[in-house]
């Protein structure tokens, strides 16, 4: 498989050219053939036109009256041309060129014929032979016997082909050479026509030859190549384009990571700086080896939450699903931040039926509820409220999370699912909430076959919704509609999610 | 001299705060935008340690506001950021100085102490004035060369006092900054504090250096007459 473009174009213009030309050259010599042969003959015939009319009739003696220049050709002794008449089964004349030699004798003729001979010379020629009926001349006395009949006379004209052959051999060649140098110059002019017509790909890959890696943000300028080419540049150019916001995402990305692990580990060089500044005592060693653990769990929670991140990124992260309790699992989870929401004062609306079996992956849900109850218990506001709400509805299963106090505008909310992203430039805790959560609950979500959406209400309501697709099997829960809970139930009273664990679990810093 | 440190990672502010407690600093702490301005609307820091991502109002526009304010104190960035550009729109803001985190706390040190020369356009660590030398990175006084042993906050007065040697420094000037909002400022604590730093910096064979102007304050100096 030959891969250059350019000698594939050019082979098969070529080819095509030597086929064009060729088939040119062998019409225009078939029919100059033809044409010459044709010419030849008639001349031929002429000639033994001229030899019959000189036959005459004189009562049953036939005489062929000429002077030998009226018939110069068969006369000569130089390169002569032959005749030879028959009345069957008897030559009637020769003409004087033949002297010993014998013109081949038709066996039957009905009509004009020519045949290729060698002559009795030696030379090659060719012989035409015709049968004509001799005209009866008005004998002397001014009567024709009745006696007379005319008789059918067969005559061969023969003459040499030296010439026909010699200018058909040129002309062949001529056409061969004209031909073959036809094809050489369009040959060239190919090679300059398909280099030209390449060379748009040829610049095309000398464009695409200076792009780098580190600099993506260069673009193939399409109105300069051919329209053949257009989709290929505005492919590539799309695929750059994708290529470099992907390569931003990570820039960006990792300047984030940088900066969100800076402020934690500015704090602990500086924890460790200060109290090594002087002797201490022993308890305010132990604050500060207290204090950097702390930030250090902290920095763990977010290495932590992105290595999830990276890892549902790259498809390393797998569903291992499992029956369970969602409602157990919602308790559970809610047992570590109701310690927080009970020192923030929130109140508490737990509307989740006693029992939701359902089929899915525990650990990932945990990671999601997780989150979501941290953002809850953080953001919402001193005094405020949390909402729970959750169902099981055929194939679906359905979370409502939602706090009060939202300060989100209910345009952003697209944005909150962005890494980093934390409402503001200002923003809330470092290390607590480095705006990861959501992303990671977005990405989890979509790996348990669901879906989060985030909804900021006017009344200041900051709604998290989670839909989970369950397996097909799974057989429909009856669904318990969302119970009207008519007040709040206060965070100081044990919600039904109440652990008694939770007072042993620090406070969770986990990064959301 | 009077700081205030706004960092919203309480960690971090906490460490700052102790160490330039420690350093002899008066220090005032702030944990957002909004409550960095109201402590620092009075102008009374000599030094604003700034983190710029703040929750409310960021630490930018916390340094622009101070700037139309016509605010003295000096500012220095703390940031996490540490792009060219971040750092230039700091300092075209107005800020002083400014600290990538993270960073090693005598770094912190250091560049506080020497806005804080800055400020009162002192050229080094160490003031002189006739017999009396205050080296203010190494917290020490001498006077005709034997050390004076100084509380902290007797310290922290004399550097006050030094840092505007020749000029007058009204009582709440002194207030302000140097001492911590612990008590308030129509006590006497500053008088008191003027005269135990009197018992141990003047001599009898030395001349008067700390002198009193009634109804205007107090004034280092060495006066001829």
């Amino acid at each position: 498989m030959i891969r250059s473009l350019r000698f594939r174009l050019l082979l098969q213009t070529s080819l095509a050219a030597v086929i064009v030309l060729g088939s040119l050259g062998f019409a225009l010599y078939f029919f100059v053939q033809r044409s010459v042969n044709a010419n030849f003959n008639q001349a031929l015939l002429t000639e033994a036109r001229g030899v019959a009319a000189t036959a005459e009739q004189h009562g049953d003696k036939i005489v062929f009256d000429y002077a030998p220049d009226e018939l110069p050709k068969f006369t000569t002794d130089d390169h002569p041309d032959y005749f030879e008449a028959w009345i069957d089964p008897d030559v009637i004349i020769r003409s004087p060129s033949l002297r010993t030699g014998n013109l081949l004798r038709p066996i039957h003729v009905d009509d004009i014929a020519y045949r290729d001979i060698p002559l009795p010379d030696g030379r090659p020629g060719r012989m035409l032979t015709m049968s004509f009926t001799t005209t009866i001349e008005p004998n002397a006395e001014g009567n024709s016997s009745n006696a007379d009949s005319s008789r059918l006379i067969l005559l061969t004209v023969a003459t040499d082909t030296l010439l026909l052959h010699s200018s058909l051999t040129s002309f062949f060649w001529l056409v061969t050479g004209l031909c073959g140098l036809a094809i050489v110059v369009s040959g060239a002019i190919l090679f300059w026509v398909v280099g030209r017509g390449v060379r748009p790909v040829e610049r095309l890959a000398a464009d695409i030859d200076q792009l780098r890696e580190n600099d993506l943000s260069i673009r193939l300028q399409a109105p300069e190549v051919p329209t053949e080419l257009q989709p290929v540049v505005e492919k590539l150019n799309g695929l750059l384009q994708r290529l470099d916001d992907a390569f931003q995402r990570e820039k960006a990305f990792t300047a984030d990571v940088a900066h969100e692990l800076r402020s934690p580990l500015a704090a602990l060089l500086a924890t460790f700086d200060v109290c090594r500044s002087r002797p201490r005592d022993e308890p305010a060693y132990i604050a500060a080896i207290d204090k950097s653990r702390e930030v250090a769990r902290q920095m763990q929670a977010m290495v932590e939450t992105l290595l999830i991140l990276a890892r549902v990124d790259a498809g390393q992260l797998t569903l291992s699903v499992k029956s369970l309790d969602f409602a157990d699992l919602l308790e559970d989870c809610w047992a570590l931040f109701l310690p927080r929401a009970q020192n923030r004062g929130l109140a508490i609306q737990w509307n989740v039926p006693a029992s939701i079996p359902i089929d899915s992956d525990p650990e990932k849900l945990r990671i999601v509820l997780h989150n979501v109850f941290d953002n809850a218990v953080s953001y919402a506001d001193d005094g405020g409220a949390i909402r729970v709400t959750a169902q099981a509805r055929p194939g679906e299963l359905l979370l409502e999370v939602a706090n009060s106090g939202s300060t989100i505008a209910p345009e952003k909310t697209g944005q909150l699912f962005d890494r980093f992203w934390r409402g503001d430039q200002a923003r809330t805790q470092t290390g607590l909430h480095c705006g990861l959560g959501l992303s990671l609950c977005q990405r989890l979500s979509r790996l348990l076959h669901g879906q989060i959406e985030i909804e900021s209400t006017p009344q200041k309501w900051f709604i998290v919704r989670l839909r989970v697709a369950l397996p097909a099997a799974q057989k429909p829960i009856p669904a318990q509609p969302n119970i009207p809970v008519s007040e709040p139930i206060s965070a100081a009273k044990p919600s039904p999610g109440a652990d008694p664990r939770a007072q042993h679990i620090e406070p969770s810093t986990r990064s959301s | 001299m009077r700081l205030l440190v706004v960092e919203d990672f309480q960690p971090l502010r906490e460490s700052i705060v102790q160490g330039l407690r420690e350093a002899g600093f008066a220090v005032d702490e702030a944990g957002d935008g909004q409550t960095a301005l109201w402590h620092a609307s009075g102008g009374a820091h000599d030094v604003i340690v700034l983190d710029i991502m703040l929750p409310k109002i960021d630490g930018l526009s916390v340094l622009r506001e101070l700037r139309e304010k016509h605010c003295p104190s000096m500012v220095l960035f703390l940031t996490a950021k540490d792009t060219t550009d971040d750092r230039i729109r700091g300092l075209e803001l107005g800020a002083d100085d400014y600290l990538v985190k993270p960073f090693v706390f005598a770094e912190l040190l250091a560049r506080v102490r020497a806005m804080v020369r800055r400020k009162y356009d002192a050229k080094s660590s160490l003031l002189r004035i006739a017999d009396l030398e205050i080296d203010t990175a190494q917290r020490t006084v001498r006077r005709g060369g034997k050390t004076l042993d100084l509380s902290g906050r007797e310290f922290a007065l004399l550097e006050y006092l030094a840092m505007n040697m020749g000029r007058i420094v009204s009582r709440s000037d002194i207030w302000q900054h140097v001492y911590d909002f612990n008590a308030s400022p129509e006590s006497n604590v500053v008088d008191v504090y003027i005269g135990m730093l009197r018992k141990k910096v003047e001599r009898p064979d030395s001349p008067r250096l700390i002198h009193t102007r009634r109804g205007q304050g107090y004034l280092l100096a060495e006066l001829r007459d």
